[in-house]
């Protein structure tokens, strides 16, 4: 079992690769897994279906239905799950992930393999290098915080990036991974000095160069210091020593920066239900 | 079914496949150069919908435009027909989500293979 699991992982990340610089992503950049399945015309969906996670289907055309009431980066780990479906031309399947990184019992191939595709496909290991030496930050030193910085940059759950860099790569020691997945999100966050640690927390910092920011209505952002925002998708808030708070207030596109730096900012409804090409449209006022 | 139905049955289902792609009416109308009220009384099946409009509607929405018309009894029965065939995986979803993922996906445009 160890052996055909060691075997079909290093499927999953060459076929990773392959979807990578087919679809030219490059190899060292955070990935919006959403958008890649549109540049794949995959038809993607958002639908509220509370017993799904993700649908991946071939028939009537290729099509990925992904669970509205779902959190954000559980959303795209998913969608990066449907995409491996896709690529490695399985049939129809309906995904009830029961923890992200965990396959559930009993075993199946090819569960197994788009589930490790979609980690290495949201986390290669050159970008998580890359990541890790341009923040100064080394697996051995890095506090929760600087791990939570950085699941933000790939988009994903903090646990999740936790966990990929302790199984999957296997640079992260599990002596230092467990106590860093014991760690309360809301610790994590009033470590930010969050105005609501209930709230789903966005840390941007001035490596973003050629991510965007996605965010949900609701949801807080905490971007560099001095920053400021064009558009009026979103609201400023408090200063504070780790940076400047920004709370999503409506669907639409911002505009982040502060001096040289700058990004865009992509705000979708909270629980957004319909098709992904429509997720960040502005609301048109009424006549 | 007669017209009257027919166009109820028509502005159904554009109403249904707008929603299920996530817009308001008001998107929608600014997407196909119409004021807003237009679109509203098109989905009340109170103003007809015209073949081109209706193209453009298929489009938006990502749906089959003779699902959207109506005219697709046959073609929607052997869609659904292949998704429960090849998704007998779906009997994990409870009753009321299987309903609801089989339409959508049953209504869809099929693969362009252009």
């Amino acid at each position: 079992m160890i052996d055909l699991k060691k075997k079909l992982a290093r499927e999953a990340a060459s076929k990773a690769m392959q979807v990578r610089a087919l679809y030219k992503r490059s190899l060292i950049d955070p990935i919006c897994p959403f958008d890649l399945a549109l540049d794949m015309k995959i038809e993607l969906r958002f639908q509220s279906l509370p017993s799904l996670e993700g649908m991946y289907t071939p028939t009537p055309r290729s099509a990925i239905v992904i669970g509205s009431e779902r959190p954000a980066p559980r959303q795209a780990y998913t969608c990066a799950h449907e995409i491996g479906h896709h690529a490695f031309g399985h049939g129809t399947k309906i995904d009830e992930l029961q923890d992200v990184g965990i396959i559930t019992k009993p075993f199946d191939p090819e569960e197994f393999l788009a589930q490790t595709f979609a980690g290495f496909l949201l986390m290669p290991k050159m970008a998580i290098d890359r990541a890790l030496k341009d923040r100064g930050f080394t697996t051995q030193s890095a506090k929760a915080t600087d791990y939570y910085q950085l699941a933000c940059f790939f988009g994903v759950g903090y646990t999740s990036f936790i966990r990929h860099l302790t199984y999957s790569l296997r640079i992260l020691p599990q002596i230092i991974a467990d106590p860093l997945l014991k760690e309360p999100l809301s610790d994590i966050r009033s470590r930010f000095e969050s105005p609501d640690i209930t709230k789903s927390l966005l840390v941007v910092d001035l490596r973003w160069k050629e991510k965007t920011v996605d965010l949900e209505v609701g949801d807080l952002l905490l971007a560099p210091r001095g920053t400021t925002n064009e558009g009026t998708s979103l609201l400023i808030g408090k200063e504070t020593n780790n940076g400047i708070y920004f709370e999503a207030l409506k669907q639409g596109n911002d505009r982040l920066s502060a001096g040289a730096w700058s990004c865009f900012a992509r705000i979708r409804p909270k629980k957004f239900e319909g098709r992904a090409i429509y997720r960040h449209f502005p609301e048109v006022a009424d006549e | 079914m007669n017209s009257d139905e027919k166009k109820q049955a028509i502005a159904s289902r554009l109403a249904l496949a707008r929603k299920n792609a996530g817009l308001s009416q008001g998107q929608v109308a600014q997407m196909i150069g119409l004021h807003r009220p237009s679109v509203s009384e098109i989905e009340a099946g109170r103003r007809n919908v015209l073949g081109e409009e209706l193209g453009k509607l298929a489009e938006i929405y990502g749906v089959d435009i003779d699902w959207l018309a109506c005219s697709d009894t046959n073609k929607t029965d052997e869609k659904r027909d292949k998704i429960q065939l090849a998704a007998r995986e779906l009997s994990k979803l409870k009753k009321e989500d299987l309903n609801k993922v089989i339409d959508m996906l049953s209504a869809l445009k099929e693969e362009d293979k252009s």
